[in-house]
Formats: C-alpha cells, structure tokens, sequence
C-alpha cells in the first residue's frame, strides 16, 4: 500500500448509500480519482445520523472497499454534512483601515470576514462554511481581492453556513471513533455543485439542485460566487415512503415501483391499468394501479420542487439564475423530473453529472456521485500537494469557490 | 392592514352612486354571518345582505336584514355541530331559497369561515346553485388558526377545493398569516373584528370597481372576463396613500400587504385587474408609475386597468388590485355531491350516512376505515337500535366514524417532524392536498 501526502478522501453518509471516494492530488492541484466504496446506509434518515452503530459499520465497510479498490490506506477524510438544521445566509461587514497610508493588509481582509461571522446564530448552531463573495472598497464593490488597496474601510459580503453543533460534532465523533481523521466538514450542497457546475455555469448563475435520498441541497450560484443555499429535508426516501403508504407495498417493493415505474408526471397512456407484482413468499400475488403510482410521485416531487421554488423566489435569486437549474443525486433520476422542474422553475433544466473532475470512468460519472466526488475536489483545494505550493493553491482555492479560477 | 374607517367608501363622504350590477352577499355558518354582519356596515350600497346559519341562536342576534334557517327540519335550528357533511345536506334541503336569493343577481359573494360544519359544508353548495342561476360567484372564506387542530385544517381545505371547484373565484385568507400582524395583546372581540374588516376590504374592493364610474372604466364584463369560469384562487387589496409621493406610497404598501402574500401572489397571478381611484389632480404620471410597478412584479399576467376620478378622493389615491392566480389544474376532480348524500328524512339518524347495498368497496379515500368486517358493524348496529333498521330497507347503516388520525409516517414515525408552514411533510402529500386515489 502506497502512502502520501497527496491522498484526498471524501466521506458522504447518505440516506440511501454510504460513499467513500479516494483520489490523488497532482502537482497541479487537479484530483484523479484511484477508487470508490459503498454500503447500503442503515443508520441514517433525512441525511442525519440516528443510528450510530449501524452507521459506524456502514462508514468502515465503504472505507475498506475504497483502501481495496483505490489500494491506498486512509488516513483522514473529508466529511460531508447536510441535514434540516443546516442553513445558508449572506451576511455583510465592514472593517476601518486605520493603519498609516490606509492600505488594506491580508489581516484587515481576514478581520473583516472575521466580523461577518459574527451574526446572531441560534446558540446550538455553529459556523461550517464561511464563503468570501466580494468586498466593498471606497464604495467600488465586486473587488475580489482588496489587499493592497487604499481606503478608509473594507467591507466583506460573505455567505456563511451554520448547522446544529451538537449534530455535526456526533457525524465528526462516529468518524474519529474508527480512527480516522476528519479533514473539514463540508456542506454537501457545496460538494455537489463543485464536481457539477463548470465555471461557466457559476459566471452566468446557475441553481444546483441536489435530490438525495434523505435531502434537497440547493446552491444557487451568480457571477462565480454562491448567492444562496438551502437544505429541504424532503428527498427520494419520501417518495418511496408515499407510495409504500399510498400503494400499501412494503418500503422495499415501493423502492423498486419507483425505479421501475417512477414518472415525474400522469401521463395517462402509459400510466393506466394495473401493474401484476410477483408474489412475494408466503404472501399471495398484488397489483397497484399505474395510475396512482403516477399521481402520489408526481404530487411529492412537485411539492418539493415548488417549495425550492418558494425559497428562491422570495430570496429574488430566481432572476439571477440565467443558466438555468441543473439537477444531481440520485432522486433525480426519476423520468421527466427536468420537464416538472422546467415548468416549476421557468428556466432551463438540465441534468448534471460529476464531470468536472478528471479521468473520471464513465461509471463513476452518474448523479448519484456528485458530492463524494465533490468532496474530493473540495478536499483537492484544502490540501496543497506540497507545501511550497501550499500559497498558490489556497489561492486557487479561493479563486475556485469565488469563480475566478 | 389598513382598518381605516375614513376610506371614502364608507358612504359618508360620497354621493350616492348607481350600481348597475346586482349584487348578493350570503354568509355562510357561524363566521360567515358575521363577516356578513360586518359588511353591512361598511355602507356599501346597492348590495343585498343576507346571513343563513343552522345554528337559531347566533341567527337571532345577527344583524343582518335577511336571515335563512337552514335544514330546520334537520337540526332544529342546533348548529351542525362542526360536521361539514351536515352542514351540507342542510344547505341542500334550503335549496329553494337560496334559488330564490340567487335569481336575477349578476355577483353573488358566498361568505364563509371554513373548518366548522355549517360553513365548510354549505359554501359550495350555495356556490354551485348561484352558478346554476347565471351569477358570477365569488367566495370569501377564512381558513382557521393553527391552533384549531389538524383535523379542522383538514376539512377547512378540502371544503375550500370543493368551493374553489364550484365558484368563479375564492378568495381564500388563512387567518394564520395575519398572526404576524396582530398584537398579541389585542382581545379577541378586536381581532375577530381586524378580520372582518379585511374581509370586508375584499368586498369593498370589488364593490369600488363595479360602482365607480371611471375614465378608464372597469364593468361587469371585465370582472367576469378576468374571473368567470376559472375556479381560480383570488386575491385581493385595496391601499390607498396621500401626500406628494402617493402613488409609489400606495404601491410599496400593496406590495407589502399580507393579502398579497407580500408581493408573491402578484408573481403567480395571470389575469390581474387593477383600478385606480383618485381625486381630480390625477396625475397621469402616476398612474404610469403604478401600473409600471404592478407590472415588473407580474410580467406574466393580462392586466387590465382602470382609473376612476372621484370628489372623495381629493388628493390621495387609492389601488385595488384584483388578482387571479393561474387556476387549479383539475377542478373537475372533486366529484359533484354524490346524489345518496342527501339528508336522510328522519331527523334523529342524521349521524348516519347510508350507503347503498352494492356500494361496499370503500372509497381510497385515506383516512382507512379501521378494520371492522361489515357483519360486525351491523351486529353493533342492531345491537344499538334494532327497531331503526327497518325503517329504511334496503340500505346498510354505516356508523359515522370519528376523524382519527391514523395517517402513519411509515419510516419517518420515529424522526424528527419535517414541519414546513405548519404541515409536516413526512406525510404523503397526497393526503396533506386530500386527493382521492380512484
């Protein structure tokens, strides 16, 4: 087994699956991904833990199927979170220069991010993120960097997300009692739209709505920097939940309808009659009618969609959004959901996939990946692959959240 | 929230008008006749009032000049004691008199607090019988507080998509939004009252509209051009603003009402009616101001405006803006009143609903009947009144059942609720919106 520094590894606890994502950090900074391990995820509902030793044993068979696969050991990781409580806002501050000649150092620029943090948080919720979006200089804002410049003061847009403390520091306890390190947590929202959006997309403004199995991240991107950012904890578990409950099928035979059978709309020609289920053992032989299928995903998704929509709208980001929403995680892959979403949304849908990362095998390159792979590159960004590139890639890193790479 | 008593409509400070549209305001149930009640003394004239309850007593003290006991034959003149399924049968049974009410009228407004019986089961009934006469029906409902409980929240909705499937338009208020609008120290009688008054600012506004003759004039016709046939929900706003900057003043304020869900519902409107009332010294400018304001927030929705010029108004402006949202997909998916709903004659098994004998697959409709096989429901039932039964042969008694909760969450029962707008969304949302399966 190989063993270096330039290792990166991204650890998802899903809802449906557990994902552990192993790449190598080049000399240029760019992540080549050596291997992936996964498990069925039993211990974890609307993207939060609730069983700690279900999920413990998950999280060390995905993590010794990436050693195997990627043939590295895993020393620490990068650990994604998501969850009702967590929360995205902007937040704005400013900082007087009161040095001589007023010119502004890289220590007003962190003081001043340092003041934007400081906002009134619930008080069991802490800081996970805090994300520069531009500063405000002599009244000129959109300066991406402003050391060096001379002014009065300096102000800082930033957008920070914050989630419950006691329930990250219980994800970052379960990984540490298996003897890993954690790395940094991140939000997967933030993870799935790096592996998804080209800087292209994050210029023009783009939503990435991720539909997991637990969870609805959102992060809506506008000129390179993040706007807004949101978590529903409504996701692919829900609709299977629905027609378990609508089709009185067990959760395990409803998971299955909905990937056969699954349909983001009633189209009444090829949603009508009864569909015959083998029967099970013991059990005697069932129908459902396609038709109801249709109409309790159809109203689920739709509901979910629209109430994204809600948020967004009432935020005004919608008008920013002019390269349209792309859809990721594996809810989305539900047939005729980006036609649902065009017409809930009014912008262009597409569907993305983690292509942003290099070398990537095509059966890697499925929605369902996007934040385990995004965390890689998240976690690309964090670690320099030796220290004397350390500047340049923390410059790279900032260039790369804030879109000017 | 403007509760202003100096609004011109009042009665006080203008002459009386010519209204060449019949209108008829019915209230409906307890809250309805109250609503009904209020109007009455916002001196809006031309406009006929009438209150019609189950419950006698409320009736008696209620002000309005025409009053309508309804099903006397089957509650006595008690209330129908929150159950909407005997309010509707008694509005039923009344059926002749609200034709006779009905006939003629060219808007009939229906009033109704839903969640309660009378109300929630009477609305669209009368709703469907003014349509029947050739009226344009508009309904003005509350939906009630959250405090109420889920189960009145269940049958207020369902009874607003039964009304919204019958009327030209409902304008529907959740009395939860204004919660953030009242003091919590206001008395109850003051609150009750704040709602009345916003209710009857939507009648008003209407009433403004139809009443004013203007120099952009808005009839009859674009009313029902804007709202008949669309079953659509509705909103409506009336703000009004004096001094140098009214005209903007009067937009932000609309902008930030509550009955417009803050500028949000202007978004998802596509028809959208909007008139102008002000005094001589109308500018044209602002009225371009105003239309350009109402449009940036709705650039999908067919405006039609109107502007009228009125001595009352004399250096202010007052904006009413009528809006309707794109309309429910598939009203016609709740099923007309199923024809063995009618009341039975005996007074005394009103409780019970008979079914006809073929008919024993249970409608999907969830909540489930608990699993009680229909032998053992017809033993409990002879067990209780054997005599009755044979009073009505032919038919099966079912017992009513209580509204019990037995939605299940199936693998989110043990989670931490998903509570979004008060709703929790770990339910399926089929059964949250009430859709049948069949």
């Amino acid at each position: 087994m190989r063993r270096t520094s330039s290792i990166v590894a991204g650890l998802e606890t899903g809802t449906s699956k557990v994902c552990v994502t192993v790449g190598e950090v080049s000399g240029d900074g760019s992540v080549r991904v050596l291997g992936v391990g996964q498990s069925k995820s039993r211990g974890v509902r609307k993207g939060e833990i609730v069983d700690s030793s279900a999920a413990a044993e998950d999280i060390r068979e995905a993590i010794v199927e990436a050693e195997t696969s990627a043939d590295v050991e895993i020393t620490s990781l990068f650990l994604g979170v998501t969850g009702n409580h967590m929360v995205g806002l902007n937040s704005h501050a400013t900082h007087p220069i009161v040095s001589e000649g007023r010119v502004i150092t890289e220590e007003d620029v962190q003081e001043v991010i340092k003041n934007a943090k400081i906002i009134s948080l619930p008080h069991e919720n802490s800081v996970v993120h805090i994300v520069r979006q531009h500063f405000t200089v002599n009244g000129q804002s959109g300066i991406v960097n402003p050391a060096g410049m001379v002014a009065n003061a300096v102000e800082a847009d930033v957008h920070i997300f914050h989630g419950n403390y006691n329930r990250i520091q219980s994800a970052i306890h379960l990984v540490k009692g298996l003897q890993f390190e954690v790395e940094d947590v991140v939000f997967n929202g933030i993870a799935s739209s790096l592996s998804v959006l080209t800087h292209e997309q994050k210029e023009l403004g783009t939503l990435v709505l991720d539909l997991g199995a637990g969870c609805s991240e959102y992060v809506a991107y506008s000129k390179g920097i993040i706007k807004h950012s949101g978590v529903l904890a409504v996701g692919g578990d829900h609709v299977s939940n629905d027609l378990a409950y609508g089709l009185k099928v067990p959760l395990g035979r409803a998971e299955q309808l909905k990937i056969d059978h699954g349909c983001a709309f009633v189209d009444p020609s090829t949603h009508s009659g009864m569909l015959e289920l083998p029967s099970d053992v013991g059990l005697p032989p069932r129908s459902v009618n396609l038709e109801h299928l249709a109409r309790i995903m159809s109203m689920r998704l739709e509901e979910t969609l629209e109430l994204i929509e809600q948020d967004l709208s009432s935020t005004g980001v919608m008008d920013y959004l002019r390269g349209g929403v792309v859809l990721t995680g594996g809810a989305s892959r539900v047939p005729g959901l980006d036609t649902l979403a065009a017409r809930i949304f009014r912008m262009n849908v597409y569907r993305g996939r983690p292509s942003t990362l290099e070398g990537l095998p095509s059966n890697l390159q499925q929605a369902e990946f996007a934040t385990p792979l995004g965390l890689l590159k998240f976690g690309a960004f964090r670690m320099g692959p030796r220290p004397a590139w350390a500047e340049r890639v923390k410059g790279r890193l900032k260039r790369f959240v804030f879109g000017r790479a | 929230m403007n509760p202003d008593p100096e609004t011109p409509a009042n009665g006080n400070g203008m002459e009386t008008v010519f209204l060449p549209v019949r209108i008829r305001v019915i209230g409906l149930g307890g809250a309805g006749c109250n609503f009904a009640e209020h109007m009455t003394r916002a001196g809006l004239e031309g406009v006929e009032f009438f209150a019609a309850n189950t419950d006698i007593q409320a009736l008696r003290s209620n002000l309005v000049a025409n009053k309508i006991q309804l099903g006397a034959r089957l509650v006595r003149g008690l209330g129908a004691g929150g159950d909407s399924e005997k309010g509707r049968a008694c509005a039923e049974l009344d059926t002749p008199a609200f034709k006779e009410i009905c006939e003629g009228a060219d808007v009939v407004f229906v009033l109704a607090g839903l969640g309660g019986g009378t109300g929630t089961g009477a609305a669209p009934v009368v709703a469907r019988i003014a349509k029947e006469c050739g009226a344009l029906v508009l309904a003005i409902t509350t939906l009630p507080w959250d405090f109420e409980g889920p189960g009145r929240r269940r049958q207020a909705l369902h009874g607003l998509r039964e009304v919204q499937s019958q009327a030209d338009a409902v304008i529907s208020l959740p009395n939860q939004r204004l919660f953030g609008q009242l003091e919590d120290h206001l008395n109850l009688p003051d609150s009750f009252a704040r709602i009345n008054e916003v209710l009857t600012q939507g009648l008003r506004g209407v009433w403004q509209m139809l009443a004013m003759r203007g120099m952009v004039n808005i009839d009859f016709a674009d009313l029902r051009a804007v709202l008949g046939g669309r079953h659509s929900e509705t909103v409506v706003a009336t703000e009004g603003a004096a001094g140098s900057n009214r005209a903007l003043d009067a937009v932000h304020q609309l902008l930030a009402s509550p009955y417009l869900e803050h500028g949000a519902a202007l978004a998802q409107c596509d028809r959208l009616l909007l008139s102008i009332v002000g005094g001589a010294d109308l500018q044209l400018g602002e009225v371009n101001r105003i239309m350009e304001h109402v449009q940036r927030q709705s650039p999908e929705a067919m405006v039609t405006m109107g502007a009228a010029i009125h001595p009352a108004f004399a250096g202010r402006v007052s904006v009413t803006i009528l809006a309707s949202k794109k309309p429910v997909e598939t009203p016609a998916e709740i099923p007309a009143p199923p024809s063995e709903m009618l009341p039975p004659t005996e007074a005394d098994t009103s409780f019970m609903k008979p079914i006809a004998v073929d008919k024993v697959s249970p409608s999907k409709m969830v909540p489930p009947p608990p699993a009680i096989s229909q032998e053992k429901k017809q033993q409990m039932f002879a067990k209780q009144s054997p005599h009755r039964r044979s009073k009505i042969p032919g038919k099966k008694m079912e017992q009513a059942l209580l509204p019990l909760d037995v939605v299940s969450k199936g693998r989110f029962d043990k989670s931490a609720p998903n509570i979004r707008d008060g709703e929790d969304l770990d339910y399926p949302t089929y059964v949250r919106r009430g859709t049948p399966l069949n």
